[in-house]
């Protein structure tokens, strides 16, 4: 099995970037993109198992995106990481929007791992269903 | 002056506003602690595993973690600075710090949209146009606005200065997008404070009378 494609989008970028470090160390082929705008063109340049989003950041906030992304990319799993307080309505939006799950920073580096792992299987189900 | 009728929704959301965005940032930079402290412990294992670790990363990281130890300070300062505002008369408060602190606030947007915004004090001694927590109330939404308004890749400046020759103290900020300033961000500077766009429309000044604010707020406890 190829090693897992996460996207990792947030305007702290020392966040994402350490974050994408610690999971290259395990193997997972992490890229980082510090906007929407930049997660968008990414995504539509490559593929991606899936994509790992704040939700607060400046012009175009993580739900946006979630909602672009979705547009072209039905299938692909996306979590959604605030650095607020978690939120059941806000959790409610993301699953709503099409989010696979909802969680507060700091995640812990199993949870995240665990979560790809499950992206992948998802995408993969997903993607066999012949399209109606 | 009572700005209670001019910032939306008052000083308590104000406050409040402001709290969630300092407790926000202080989160975010636990996360990249958290995140930095593993990645030192992930590169210590794999240096046992290996025989040798890459010291050199984990040196940088140690540098990095001390650079971010200082903004987590500096953000409870800007904290501290804003709880015990309320407590204060308009001649404890100066105008630069008032300038700072919005400064830090509007920062994230400002950087995302690769605005550098300045600030410079012409003179210390300027007084408020109003009681210390409501004149943080209106510089915080004017820095805000420019952030969101000013041309990408700009530089904008905010100059407290004595208007030469008037007992007026002014906050001048030159550098702005072609007239581009939300209303409400000057509106709450207040009726008396006077505005004067620059024939280019690219500086605003605002200037109040010398003698400044009210007295200081009363606790409402």
């Amino acid at each position: 099995m190829d090693a897992p494609k996460v996207l990792l989008v947030d305007d702290m970028k020392e966040y994402s970037e350490t974050l994408a470090e610690r999971l290259r160390l395990r193997d997972v082929q992490a890229e980082v993109a510090s906007d929407g705008r930049e997660a968008i063109e990414r995504i539509g340049e490559r593929e991606f198992d899936m994509v790992i989003l704040d939700v607060v950041m400046p012009e175009m906030d993580g739900f946006e995106v979630l909602r672009q992304i979705r547009a072209t990319h039905p299938h692909l799993p996306v979590l959604m990481l605030t650095g607020k307080e978690f939120s059941i309505p806000k959790a409610i939006q993301s699953m709503d929007l099409g989010a696979m799950d909802y969680l507060s920073k700091p995640v812990p580096l199993e949870t995240l791992l665990k979560k790809i792992g499950e992206a992948r299987k998802r995408k993969a189900a997903l993607e066999g269903i012949p399209h109606g | 002056m009572e700005m209670t009728e001019r910032a939306p929704g008052g000083r308590l959301a104000f406050m409040g506003r402001m709290a969630a965005g300092l407790s926000h940032e202080i989160r975010n930079l636990e996360a990249v602690l958290r995140e930095k402290a593993g990645l030192i412990e992930d590169l210590f294992m794999m240096g046992e595993q290996a025989g040798s670790a890459d010291v050199a990363r984990i040196r940088s990281l140690t540098k990095e973690f001390q650079e971010d130890l200082n903004r987590v300070e500096a953000v409870t300062r800007d904290l501290s600075f804003l709880a015990h505002l309320p407590e204060k008369g308009s001649t404890d408060v100066g105008g630069e710090d008032l300038l700072a602190f919005a400064l830090h606030r509007s920062q994230r947007t400002a950087r995302s949209r690769g605005i550098r915004i300045e600030t410079q004090v012409e003179d210390r001694d300027v007084r408020l146009p109003a009681a210390p927590i409501d004149a943080l109330a209106a510089i915080v939404s004017l820095l805000e606005s420019t952030a969101a308004t000013a041309e990408r890749e700009s530089s904008v400046r905010f100059i407290w200065q004595e208007t030469p020759g008037e007992d007026r103290m002014a906050l001048r900020i030159e550098g702005l997008s072609k007239g581009a300033m939300e209303p409400a961000a000057i509106e709450a500077f207040g009726p008396d404070t006077a505005l004067e766009w620059a024939p280019d429309g690219r500086s605003l000044t605002l200037s109040w009378k010398g003698e400044g604010a009210g007295p200081p707020v009363e606790s409402e406890e």
